[in-house]
């Protein structure tokens, strides 16, 4: 689990870019590395994961079980260029399944699904009541008449019951009805008790029809027998106010009975008509009794058995119920393999920050997976070896970051490099290679992590896998100094996002002007190509291939992934004459070219970051443990107005105008609430006191000494 | 406590955590009123807090891609001491009128019982640009509440910085409290001051929601913004 702030919290997880407001560069990327080890909320991987929430992890196996419907297009599904993360719980969520994809059927009603009240089968349940009552031969028309009106109008206290009386009591008082109506009018004396909450009269009258001539009839109160009595065993049991329900039976003997009953249902109706509810809910029985040993093989059993007219519930539903009543509930008996895999990935998570401040400890919920807790689970695993092994390898790397053990657990590659065929089961195998790849990558062997990752491209066909793919082959150029592979032209690197934090982050500049040229490449490419050169070429020197460089105007960057807003931006920067003169941005650059130390022309670079909202581009660098976070090909730091302040105020050669202006800006970067939003390392409020009293003492006769009032 | 606190002290450079010190976390026996979410097992003494935002259910596509509510949580309807607030977490705003009936009905199943319910509070991302689209949804949707049953939101706190001043207060006259989220997973956000001090923006009551376990100390000025109303705590589960 650790589901439990999904809900609330994630809602701020990627629109909350930083406190600064609307600049470009303040869309995050997202963590865009295979290596995740805190958990990662719904953000995730799309294999084996151990930062990947527990419901992730059980639907990635799921789907190896009960594979989705062919996917029309991958490629359609990873083009939201304003996503920041690699993969997300809700794209499983957004890959519907038809209803004929399960056993059973799953119906729309007035109430919630799932656990919200026994009402959500009044709808139905009077659905099938009126078309038995229709068929049964021995029911004259008048009784069928009184029978359908007193089922229509019968005050459950589930709907909108507004009559004063219904049908029901005054058919049950009529002495001259036929055998078959009066076993009709039992049936809904006994349905009526039940939604009332009258659970003894319900067992009293359904009790009467184990032998109803109506074979409906036989059904249903043989399964409704068994509710009855699970509903009374729930009594008070989940009285109080709780987010996890946290039973507690006290009517053991009707829990008892109800399992029971529903057994005795199944074996007569194996598929019956009420089947998949029985077998359903006869997990509740277990959950309710505590008993997490069968409770745990009932999970096991629906795991595999999508399709089974016996199971119950759409596998994103299941995902969730396992996760709420079984995994935070602190499974204990699991044996089931599928369950204690996704158990033992927890194990292997990393702990956040929060719960050191908070528990005091690292205390993650789980203590960390050993080698001998894994080994002692071995029996448990004997039908899924393959599962076993992986989680073996996964150990190894997450718990051990032992890379070479994980190469040697992994065993060879599989299907080898010289066998055709295909990753299978799709999703465990796509995660034994995905840990083969991160091994290699780790260990830093770099052709061989090339090799792997090219060979995997083509088998990894299932939805998501792909790009997961090309982030590891990416990574791999990058960090082995090759990074133009992935801009080649024949390069099977096709995710605008991965190309994109490439070209923003990584690439110099001759690539970017190959980019630019490269007319295969999408304008919204080219566009941005053309951006990070020039804005790098302005920002560390390069002021006569700006020349060069800036000719015509930047295409399609709109269509660019995390570059919302650049479409503001031109490098025809005309210049200003307030609050500091600048000539236009060409013009700025070539005065720089002839003095580079120029103060007023670095102010006028300075200007154009400012008022072009750019100081945001380059913040938020990835980490060296993700794609683009490797030594920059580009030469020169990346830029911020604040270091830029700092140089020319501290420099003794720059002139007393261009001294007071760089205070001002430097001053002002902390307005209007103490951020730093200019980049650079931060200074404290002493020194923002220091620049402050400088300019005042100073410079008190500059315009911007007499209009800076404060500081902050 | 100081042995507590420098054992604690030892963990965090441990883990080369340094953020804030032990005493500047959410502590859950320290305020109120509480979200107890699907999964959470209350605390012991939940029975005495003042209000507690229960969650109920989720609405968002079903199996067969249409939206449905799935119920959640793990309380019946029963007598309850604390103010209730009944919450529903939204992945789509696609609501057809079954579910709509189908939270009426469990308000009235709630409102049954002795014990008070104040309203609906609804969960779901609105992004900034989508402000006003959410605000249309939410004035469709009280006018289907009763009328003594108020409607909340959970809010971004970039609603108040970074939405139009238009849109925000389209949502404000659509709800009758906006709980706005200091966090992130278990963590309270970089520059949550800055965020704090936007909030002067939002013209109704609302209220901070606070991850108990997050580093949290109140921003200078909150106290002075009447529209605040005080804290909402997402308990977590103990490890």
């Amino acid at each position: 689990m650790r589901a439990c702030l999904a809900g609330v919290s994630l809602i701020a997880l990627f629109t909350v870019a930083g406190a600064s407001a609307c600049g470009i560069g303040d869309e995050p990327l997202g963590r865009w590395s295979l290596d995740h080890r805190e958990y990662h909320g719904e953000g995730g991987l799309p294999f084996l994961s151990p930062s990947n929430d527990s419901r992730l992890n059980l639907r990635l196996l799921m789907l190896d079980a009960h594979p989705l419907p062919a996917a029309s297009s991958d490629h359609a599904e990873t083009t939201d260029l304003a996503a920041p993360p690699l993969f997300s719980i809700k794209q499983l969520d957004g890959a519907a399944r038809s209803p004929s994809d399960y056993g059973v059927s799953f119906g729309g009603t007035q109430f919630a699904d799932g656990e919200g009240t026994r009402c959500v089968s009044d709808a139905s349940g009077k659905q099938a009541f009126l078309e038995a009552v229709k068929a049964d031969a021995g029911v004259s028309n008048t009784e069928r008449d009184l029978l359908m009106a007193a089922r229509t109008t019968m005050i459950s206290g589930c709907g909108a019951d507004q009559a004063a009386t219904d049908g029901v009591d005054s058919l049950s008082q009529n002495a001259g009805l036929s055998p078959s109506a009066r076993e009709f009018t039992d049936y809904l004396t006994g349905a009526k008790a039940f939604y009332k909450g009258d659970f003894d009269l319900a067992t009293a009258s359904l009790g009467k029809l184990d032998k109803a001539g109506n074979p409906w009839l036989r059904e249903a109160a043989r399964y409704m027998a068994a509710r009855i009595l699970l509903n009374k065993a729930q009594v008070g049991a989940f009285a109080a106010l709780d987010g996890a329900a946290q039973p507690k039976v006290v009517d053991s003997a009707s829990l008892a009975a109800s399992e029971a009953g529903f057994k005795n249902y199944l074996s007569a109706y194996p598929t019956g008509r009420y089947a998949a509810s029985a077998r359903g809910l006869l997990r509740r029985v277990y959950w309710l009794a505590g008993d997490q040993t069968r409770l745990s093989a009932e999970y096991g059993w629906r795991l595999n058995h999508a399709r089974d007219p016996q199971a119950n519930l759409d596998d994103n539903s299941l995902a969730q119920e396992v996760d709420t009543k079984f995994i935070s509930a602190g499974a204990g008996q699991v044996r089931d393999p599928d369950l204690l895999a996704v158990d033992d990935l927890m194990r292997l998570r990393t702990a956040e920050p929060s719960d050191y401040y908070y528990w005091g400890s690292a205390a993650s919920a789980k203590p960390v997976l050993t080698e001998a807790d894994l080994a002692a689970q071995e029996p448990d695993f004997k039908t899924r070896e393959n599962l076993f092994a992986f989680l073996r390898a996964a150990r190894a790397y997450y718990a051990d970051g032992d890379a070479a053990a994980t190469l040697r657990l992994l065993g060879p590659a599989q299907p080898g490099p010289t066998q055709p065929g295909q990753l299978s089961p799709p999703f465990l195998a796509f995660s034994r290679e995905a840990l083969r790849g991160q091994a290699l990558m780790a260990s830093k062997q770099w052709p061989e992590a090339i090799d792997h990752w090219t060979r995997l491209l083509p088998l990894a066909s299932e939805r998501w896998q792909r790009e997961a793919v090309e982030l590891g082959l990416a990574m791999s150029w990058e960090r082995a100094g090759t990074l133009n592979k992935v801009f080649a032209p024949d390069s099977p690197i096709t995710s605008p996002r991965i190309r994109a934090i490439l070209l923003r982050f990584s690439a110099g500049p001759i690539l970017l002007r190959e980019a630019v040229a490269n007319s295969k490449a999408t304008p919204a490419e080219q566009g941005l190509a053309h951006f990070v050169l020039l804005f790098k070429e302005a920002t560390r020197g390069q002021y006569v291939n700006f020349l060069k460089d800036d000719a015509g105007v930047i295409k399609d960057i709109q269509n660019t992934p995390y570059m919302r807003g650049a479409d503001n931006v031109s490098f025809a920067w005309p210049g200003q004459h307030e609050p500091y003169p600048c000539a236009s941005l060409r013009g700025v650059i070539g005065e720089l070219q002839s003095n580079p130390g120029s103060a007023h022309g670095k102010l006028c670079i300075a200007e154009f970051v400012r008022v072009s909202d750019l100081d945001n581009f380059e913040r938020d660098e990835p980490t060296g443990s993700e794609l683009g976070g490797g030594k920059s090909i580009f030469p020169g730091a990346a830029y911020s107005r604040g270091e830029v302040y700092k140089l020319l105020i501290d420099a003794p050669s720059t002139p007393r105008d261009d001294r007071a202006y760089a205070l001002f800006r430097a001053i002002n970067c902390y307005a209007p609430n103490g951020d730093n939003r200019c980049g650079g390392k931060d200074v404290d409020k002493t020194q923002r006191k220091a620049w402050f009293q400088m300019l005042k003492a100073g410079y008190g006769a500059t315009p911007w000494a007499q209009k800076l009032k404060y500081y902050w | 406590m100081i042995t507590a606190r420098c054992v604690l002290a030892a963990l965090l450079c441990f883990a080369s955590v340094d953020r804030v010190v032990a005493d500047d976390v959410v502590r859950a026996a320290d305020y109120d009123a509480y979200w107890l979410w699907a999964g959470v097992k209350a605390p012991a003494g939940v029975d005495k807090a003042r209000v507690i935002y229960l969650l109920q259910g989720e609405i968002g596509p079903a199996a067969d891609g249409s939206t449905r509510l799935k119920a959640q949580g793990g309380a019946t309807p029963g007598p309850h001491a604390p103010i209730l607030w009944l919450v529903y977490r939204a992945r789509s705003l696609d609501w057809g009128p079954e579910v709509i009936a189908a939270i009426s009905r469990r308000l009235a199943a709630w409102r049954a019982q002795p014990g008070r319910v104040v309203g609906i509070q609804v969960d779901f991302d609105a992004s900034t640009r989508d402000l006003r689209n959410y605000a249309g949804f939410l004035r469709r949707f009280k006018d289907a509440l009763p009328a003594d049953c108020a409607l909340g939101v959970t809010g971004l706190m970039d609603w108040a910085s970074q939405a139009e001043p238009e849109d925000l207060d389209q949502i404000s006259g659509a709800v009758d409290e906006i709980v706005f989220q200091t966090y992130r997973g278990h963590e309270t956000v970089g520059h949550v001051d800055a965020y704090v001090r936007r909030l002067g923006r939002v013209r109704i009551p609302f209220r901070l929601g606070l991850a108990e376990g997050a580093a949290w100390s109140p921003p200078a000025g909150l106290a002075d913004n009447l529209n605040f109303k005080g804290y909402v705590v997402f308990l977590r589960n103990r490890p």
